[in-house]
């Protein structure tokens, strides 16, 4: 069974690599783009925290006043052009005075999933000497902005398409670099009325998890609008630094009947603690559906003409195997997400209660994750799909290895490959050739050119090309 | 800033609809505005909705668009302003009401900002083809809406006091919805709002003073302003004096030549480089002297301005047999037959007050379309148009025999001569004037070219005589003026610098003549440079020239005896002081667009001249109307066949199947202190939130949570008894929570925590 990763260790792969990392020089050009940019986002964030959309709404009116309203004389602009310089003074020497100070204490769930809103109440205290009236709370993602290295080697998918300026000034680079490090879209709680001195407050909070993996939520802040709603002062809470599990994205699929379904219901060894084939031989008797082919009598078949099987004393529940094919190339991090989420989404299918899933990939080497009745909390698989990430070796053979060895417990496996090569059709050859009964889904983007790969060298067992981003529909299309 | 944008909400309602028939009030349109808010606020009314989608909302953006060119090329063609883009601005919430219809009509509650952008959408586009998940930022465009139709309110000039009070309602209802915080804080509002007022009124009346006080010597940094009472002259600005090449006017002359000067305005004072018109006074016999006595009297205190404007008088018009308005100068004109006189047609753009630029003889003017104003004349003879249809004026002037009426001579005012021209100096600390010795005046240059005592015509030739000569240079090129002897420019071009242009000239003539006892007046026009093949003048803004207008009389004005005939003893004649090489010099290049633009602007003006005339006005009316109808019904048609309904709003309130209790009267004052009630919390967990304010209410509102609890979920329901109970508690809780919310809110320290 493969070990889980802890917290802390969760939390430091979130940590921004250096600009050191990776080794290699960056041109000026990248560098001064990144600076840019860089200060730019920061920019924007730090008015964007102070001005309120009504606020940019009344500047850009005052700009077009004074633009248009220059001479008194042909219009009444230098009227509106006042009223808003009132509104623009009064605002933000309110909104500059407005004090608060609060403490905040979260209550979080364990888990999350992306694109799935996450509630969650968190109490607020009032550590101020005032009553605080109307305010808001705002939960913010940690900084999302690349590494300079990141900026300058990791291409937008699709960027070759783009026009000429967008490639030299790589600004939409940028912005999918920060959509894809982005782990949260920033929560905000309703507006309260008052929270006394001393006093503490229930306000719910929600925010959308972006990425899988442990979020942290460090970083809430008030915001404290003037009555007018154009400007807002921005003040940091006091709160702990809390963390959620974030699970990967899942997407429907049909009903599965999956192969041992029938012998398990048959055998009705629900409770048992006990898993795999064991205990004493009862007898022989016909062959069913479902039962594996290691079962077989082949000398009762021999005689008889028609399939027998051994029946033993203690029936295995269902055993099914989950392999996840996390070998990605540069630039396929995206696909690699789509594999782990189709992988979620079997995984979350199974039930645990009255099956037993290992799920096979590789992290520093080949790991199983066993999830079922009596093995394992129901989470453990959910939280390694969370924290895995992608493995530039191609290390097939490790993860052979590994299925090989837990073949022999196995009813059925689910191969989840991101792409496809001749080396994922050998290692799918050869787990085919074990007696375990295959199926292969298989992300990639361009399904016409596996199509041809396939048609050249057919695959020895059920196999599915999943092409984003019509991943969904086509996994509903599945009969397992 | 995507979060940000994403709470961008509508308006409530009216307020788009008083800001269309506050606009329509203010701009002369109230039908328009009437109905443009009756669509607007007609979402209210109506549950018809459409399912616009992206496209959808980029189509009535696509209609807008067309509007506004529509629009903007209407009043493009219609205006001769050069502000004409104020007047297109004007109808900027006509033009966006397919947009706010759509907006308020979607069943969308939103639309993408992208909608307004050709770039950021095909961008959007192109990333969805490829793969890329999009998710364009999302906006109501109702604010927006409602600060475009504020804007389109103040390109008018409408009473000032009266605009401010409805802006100032408009914007501050707009801040009070628009605020996030504003139903959380409401007094707080309400003295925000209190203030922003009160700066904003402080504000305009300190810009405008402010202006107001600027507007002199700003105005003064531009050279060759010129209206029907002031001319600012370039006098004493250094550099070049540019001119424009586009066509001012163009007079059309048939048969014979007539003279080449089309003076604009006629002026009789002279002032720190400034022109002006003062009225004069009438020395006898009827006529305008009469006209400025009586306005003389009447209104002492009045400001020069008001007896500048005093001293226009409308001319004689009427309606010929063939509909066509006439104005003369003389009553009497109208009993001649035309054709006896030259006629000109004059064709150019116009505004209300334009001069019009006439020979001096013109006796009668025909064929202008002024509905609501008319022709004046004031006492020096200066014509001018008041509030004409359209911008640009077709009409012809009917010209011959003696000059047309100008006031004689005026001792006082015809014979000025600015102190500081006439001996330079500077004023001592007891406001005395101290004569300069070291400079040469108009007084010392009149005496050394011997002018006093001649005759005008003599005195002219002197003139002529020595501005014509080598001594003079004619440039629009100066340098070396101090701007500290702007008042004295003209003395140090008479006898220092001796370099300058037309008005220098003028200027000069003048004054000389006026030391000299002549009277003198100064004339600005065009003189006819350029003429075509098809005899007709073409008057450029470098045609622009200045002369003057001296008296040619026989004895002193001031000798003359009132009461008499006057003009037998003299009459006024041009006097052109500069070189007739001027051109020339100027230089007569054009650049090789000059000739596209002409044509353009010669197409322009008769295009409109067309379409505005009596004949085809009603025409194109007509298709204007049908095509608009067309267009409506199209629209009609389309948006019928595509038509919904509004779902009803299923939030927390309880609507349909929810039962109603008493409890539900304590929601609205409970949502003062609590906020909305979040989506899936339930109502009694919610509403013991109110125990955190006040923990008096525990035992009432949980005996009317059971009661609550009973009328919903128990199929026995209440009794009456328990339902009189019930309703009792809710209202005596609900009436102890107004008060206590209304003494928290006039102390917060009246509210204790829990």
């Amino acid at each position: 069974m493969g070990h889980l990763v802890s917290e802390k260790r969760g939390r430091s792969m979130l940590r921004r690599p250096t600009t050191s990392q990776g080794g290699g020089k960056v041109s000026w050009f990248y560098r001064a783009l990144y600076r840019s940019y860089s200060l730019g986002t920061i920019v924007s964030l730090f008015f964007n925290r102070r001005v309120t959309p009504v606020g940019w709404g009344i500047l850009s009116l005052l700009l077009l006043t004074a633009i248009l309203g220059v001479d008194f004389s042909k219009s009444t602009l230098y009227q509106l052009f006042a009223l808003i310089v009132g509104a623009l003074a009064v605002s933000l020497g309110w909104a500059w005075c407005r004090r608060g100070r609060l403490m905040v204490e979260r209550e979080l769930p364990r888990y999350a999933t992306v694109g799935e809103r996450l509630s969650y109440f968190v109490t607020v205290t009032n550590l101020g000497r005032y009553a605080l009236r109307g305010f808001f709370l705002d939960e913010w993602p940690p900084d999302a902005r690349p590494t300079m290295m990141n900026f300058a080697r990791i291409g937008e998918p699709g960027e070759e398409q783009r026009n000429a300026f967008d490639r030299v000034f790589v600004y939409y680079r940028w912005r999918w670099l920060m959509e894809r490090r982005l782990l949260f879209e920033a929560g905000r709680g309703g507006g309260q009325l008052m929270v006394g001195s001393g006093n503490s407050l229930k306000v719910r909070m929600e925010i959308l998890p972006r990425k899988r993996g442990i979020i942290p939520l460090s970083d809430l802040r008030l915001r404290l609008p003037d009555p007018l709603g154009l400007f807002q002062r921005c003040r940091k809470v006091l709160s702990g630094d809390d963390c959620v599990t974030v699970f990967p994205r899942y997407y429907r699929l049909a009903p599965m009947k999956f192969s041992g379904q029938a012998c398990f219901e048959h055998g009705g060894d629900a409770l048992s603690h006990t898993a795999g084939q064991s205990g004493d031989f009862l007898g022989l008797r016909d062959y069913r559906s479902g039962d594996p082919m290691r079962r077989i009598h082949w000398k009762g078949w021999a005689r008889t003409g028609r399939p027998i099987v051994r029946e033993f004393e203690d029936i295995s529940l269902p055993h099914y195997a989950l392999i996840l094919d996390n070998f990605v190339e540069h630039g396929d991090e995206n696909l690699l997400e789509d594999s782990i989420s189709v992988a979620a989404s079997f995984a979350r299918a199974i039930d645990a209660r009255h099956n037993t899933v290992d799920l096979v990939t590789m992290r520093d080497q080949a790991i199983v994750v066993r999830e079922g009745q009596g093995v394992g909390r129901s989470e453990n698989i959910m939280k390694v799909l969370a924290e895995i990430a992608g493995d530039p070796e191609e290390r097939l053979e490790d993860l052979e290895k590994v299925v090989i060895r837990h073949s022999e417990r196995l009813t059925a496996g689910i191969a989840v490959f991101t792409g496809w090569n001749h080396a994922r059709a050998d290692f799918l050859g050869r787990l085919a050739m074990t007696g375990l009964e295959i199926t292969a889904l298989i992300l990639c983007r361009d399904a016409s050119a596996v199509r041809s790969i396939i048609a050249g060298r057919p695959l020895p067992c059920r196999h599915y090309l999943l092409e984003p981003p019509a991943i969904e529909e086509e996994l509903l299309k599945i009969q397992i | 800033m995507r979060d940000n944008l994403q709470h961008f909400h509508e308006p409530p309602r009216i307020l788009e609809g008083a800001a269309l028939l506050f606009w329509g009030g203010v701009t002369g349109h109230p039908v328009i505005g009437l109905l443009c808010a009756l669509l607007v606020e007609a979402r209210s009314w109506t549950g018809l909705r459409w399912t616009f989608g992206e496209r959808g909302f980029v189509r009535a953006w696509y209609l807008s668009i067309g509007m506004g060119l529509v629009v903007s090329s209407w009043v493009w063609l219609e205006s001769a302003s050069p502000i004409f883009l104020f007047e297109a601005l004007v109808w900027i919430p006509v033009c966006l009401l397919p947009v706010i219809l759509a907006q308020n009509y979607a069943t969308e509650s939103t639309m993408p900002l992208n909608t307004f952008s050709v770039v950021a959408r095909r961008k959007m586009l192109i990333d969805r083809k490829a793969g890329r998940e999009v998710e364009p930022i999302q906006f109501h465009i109702g604010y927006p809406y409602l600060c475009c139709v504020m804007v389109a309110s103040a390109m008018t000039r409408i009473d000032e006091i009266a605009f401010f009070v409805g802006a100032g309602i408009l914007i501050a209802s707009a801040l009070f919805f628009a605020s996030s915080v504003s139903r959380l804080r409401p007094n707080r509002t309400v003295i925000a709002l209190f203030l922003v007022i009160i700066l904003g009124a402080g504000g305009s009346a300190g810009l405008k003073s402010l202006w107001l006080r600027l507007d002199g010597p700003y105005s003064r940094m531009s050279a060759g302003f010129t209206s029907g009472d002031l001319s600012q002259t370039a006098i004493g600005k250094l550099g070049t004096l540019k001119q424009s090449k586009a066509i001012r006017w163009r007079v059309k002359e048939a048969p014979a030549e007539g003279p080449r000067l089309f003076r604009e305005a006629v002026y009789n004072h002279y002032s720190d480089a400034q022109w002006w018109h003062r009225p004069v006074p009438d020395r006898g016999g009827d006529g305008e002297g009469k006209r400025i006595e009586a306005y003389g009297k009447g209104r002492q205190e009045s400001s020069d301005v008001d007896k500048r404007e005093g001293d226009y008088e409308a001319l004689w018009d009427r309606v010929s047999e063939d509909g066509i308005r006439e104005y003369a100068f003389d009553e009497n004109e109208f009993a001649h037959n035309p054709d006896i006189w030259r006629k000109l047609t004059i064709r150019g753009k116009v505004d209300t007050k334009t001069p019009l630029p006439l020979p001096e003889d013109a006796q009668r003017i025909s064929g202008l379309q002024v509905t609501d104003g008319g022709v004046d004349v004031n006492s020096l003879g200066t014509v001018r148009l008041e509030n004409p249809d359209h911008g640009v004026a077709s009409f012809e002037v009917f010209v011959g025999g003696s000059p047309l009426h100008e006031a004689l001579p005026d001792p006082e005012r015809d014979l000025q001569v600015p102190l500081a021209e006439r001996a330079p100096g500077r004023l001592d600390s007891n406001e005395r004037w101290v004569e300069d010795p070291a400079r040469t005046g108009i007084r010392d240059v009149c005496e050394a070219w011997g002018l006093r005592g001649l005759s005008a015509s003599k005195a002219i030739e002197v003139i002529r005589a020595k501005f014509f000569g080598n001594e003079f240079t004619y440039s629009m090129f100066l340098r070396g003026e101090h701007p500290s002897q702007k008042s004295s420019a003209v003395a140090r071009f008479l006898s220092d610098t001796r370099v300058g242009h037309c008005e220098y000239y003028a200027t000069a003539a003048v004054l000389l003549l006026r030391e000299a006892g002549i009277p003198a007046r100064y004339c600005v026009g065009y003189s006819g440079q350029e003429k075509t093949e098809d005899g007709e003048w073409l008057l450029r803004g470098s045609h622009a020239h200045a002369w003057c207008r001296v008296w040619h009389g026989r004895i002193p004005p001031d000798e003359i005896p009132d009461g008499t005939d006057l003009s037998s003893y003299g009459r006024w004649k041009d006097f052109d002081a500069t070189t007739p090489r001027w051109p020339e010099l100027e230089g007569t290049g054009k650049k090789w667009s000059q000739q596209l633009v002409d044509w353009w602007h010669n197409i322009r003006e008769d295009a409109l001249i067309w379409r505005t005339s009596p004949g085809n006005a009603g025409k194109i009316n007509w298709v204007l109307l049908i095509a608009g109808v067309v267009m409506v019904a199209y629209l009609t048609m389309r948006l019928w066949t595509g038509r919904t309904h509004r779902e009803e709003y299923s939030g927390y309130r309880w609507k349909g199947e929810t039962r109603y209790t008493p409890l539900h009267e304590l929601i609205p004052p409970a949502e003062k202190l609590l906020g909305s009630r979040e989506e899936g919390r339930t109502l009694s967990d919610w509403i013991l939130g109110l125990l955190r304010f006040f923990p008096g209410l525990a035992p009432d509102l949980h005996r009317a949570l059971a009661f609550y609890w009973k009328a919903r979920f128990d199929p026995a329901g209440l009794s009456q008894d328990e339902t009189t109970k019930f309703e009792e508690l809710v209202r005596e809780m609900t009436s102890r929570l107004s008060a206590e919310i209304h003494v928290s809110e006039e102390g917060e320290s009246a509210i204790s925590g829990a």
